[in-house]
């Protein structure tokens, strides 16, 4: 087979072949309640009056996991805003920044808008989320979903974020980077070729680089990727910290999980990157995710 | 209680949501409409806005249109112009073809299944679908 596989990451993924089962199974559907719209126990119960099977979920009562043959999606339920379906393993990262009431906050990548809606509950509709995305045609179903679920703290912006001029301005920032997606392959091992992944990390770079100058110092600024690749993980928190803008802080989750990783092949990242944590998709049987929690220094 | 605009507070009367509710948030025209959005929602200066908070209303011929996320959004405390249908008649009203319902002309809230789903048209005893394209879809393919 030409070009990189997972094979890449042999060395690194302490149980490979659990990964390689996981991406030849199906994964859980999991979807999370929209405290803007329903009450919990109402949602609880027609959910089990509408799938023939609902679980709730023991780290976060946000959230069901549903039998695998549900569509979620394609249900009245959801065309109401009652619920967003979303993978188990990206709702970490919101928790991770656990933005407080009538904070400001940037989602510097936000469309689809799982994350910003996820935000919005987190934060009792109080407060701002600045959803930005710079593609404008994602733009449609962001705002689609911001509107759906009835987040009413959320404004919708769509720039570059690597041009933004502001400093210092927000309480907390979410950089869910556009990545390789490597996390969400599903029945294929053959991975994105390495000039994509060189000129991803490039942008990751700047894009976390602007988060942090536009965060306020002593601000929270979390970075996630849905990806496997050091080189868009580790290496770029540690360019950050190379650069002493921020400091690394311990991601503390109650799931399943691996540290961040301190060095692959000739690359070093450090020790402190182990503060980071890789989640992969037999952790959760859902998408694999990388999670790094930030803080700017004053 | 902040002061709303009268055309706001009409709107938001007729049907019957106590405008005790909307104190907690802030409603601000813009244009043709009206946005529901967090108290002290701020804005960066740079950022391109595509919208804020959540569209309550938006003016027409007949005057302010409730928007269907709004109604939603607000479920739970319209108690006045609501009109129940079933499923055949809100694919129907969402393939274009009103239904007949003993309900006074102008807007009004569509309950389906005991959700408020979104705005109608009440026009000579006849029911219209005011909902969004998207929203009508999703509704017709998954009211089943």
């Amino acid at each position: 087979m030409e070009g990189e596989t997972l094979l890449r990451y042999k060395d690194i993924i302490p149980d490979f072949d659990a990964l390689i089962a996981s991406i030849n199974r199906p994964r859980d559907i999991t979807i999370r309640w929209n405290p803007h719209k329903i009450e919990r126990n109402q949602l609880f119960a027609m959910l089990r009056e509408t799938f023939n099977e609902v679980h709730e979920i023991g780290w976060y009562n946000h959230a069901f996991k549903l039998g695998q043959n549900e569509r979620p999606g394609k249900n009245f339920l959801h065309a109401l805003g009652y619920y967003y379906v979303q993978e188990e393993s990206a709702m970490v990262a919101p928790i991770v920044l656990a933005p407080s009431k009538n904070s400001f906050v940037l989602d510097m990548c936000a469309a689809p808008g799982g994350k910003t809606t996820q935000l919005s509950a987190l934060m009792e509709n109080s407060g701002t989320i600045i959803a930005n995305d710079k593609a404008i045609p994602r733009l449609k179903s962001l705002v689609s979903n911001v509107s759906r679920l009835g987040c009413i703290n959320v404004v919708v912006t769509w720039n570059d974020a690597r041009n933004l001029s502001i400093k210092d301005c927000f309480d907390y920032v979410l950089l869910d980077a556009p990545c390789t997606a490597e996390g969400n392959l599903f029945k294929k091992i053959k991975l994105m070729p390495k000039f994509m992944r060189d000129s991803l990390t490039n942008l990751q770079k700047a894009l976390l680089h602007k988060a942090i100058e536009i965060a306020k110092p002593g601000s929270t600024i979390v970075y996630c990727t849905c990806t496997f690749a050091p080189e868009e993980n580790e290496g770029v928190i540690a360019n950050i910290l190379a650069k002493n803008l921020a400091k690394i802080e311990p991601v503390r989750i109650k799931i399943p999980h691996e540290k961040g990783l301190e060095y692959f092949g000739k690359n070093e990242y450090g020790g402190e990157l182990k503060k980071a944590v890789r989640i992969y998709p037999y952790h959760l049987n859902s998408g694999g995710a990388f999670i790094a929690k930030l803080r700017k220094r004053d | 209680m902040q002061s709303l605009e009268k055309e706001i507070e009409e709107l938001l009367l007729s049907f019957g949501i106590n405008l005790a509710i909307i104190e907690k948030w802030h409603i601000e025209k813009a244009g043709n409409s009206f946005w529901l959005t967090s108290k002290g929602l701020k804005i960066c200066e740079g950022f391109n806005m595509q919208c804020k908070g959540l569209r309550v209303a938006e003016k027409t011929k007949l005057g302010w249109k409730p928007t269907s996320y709004f109604l939603q959004f607000f479920a739970t405390y319209i108690t006045k112009k609501i009109v129940e249908i079933n499923k055949n008649e809100l694919l129907s009203i969402i393939k274009g073809t009103p239904v007949e319902k003993n309900c006074e002309n102008g807007y009004v809230a569509i309950r389906f299944k005991g959700h408020i789903v979104g705005c109608g048209l009440c026009k000579n005893g006849k029911v219209y679908s005011q909902l969004p394209k998207e929203l009508a879809i999703a509704l017709s393919e998954n009211c089943r």
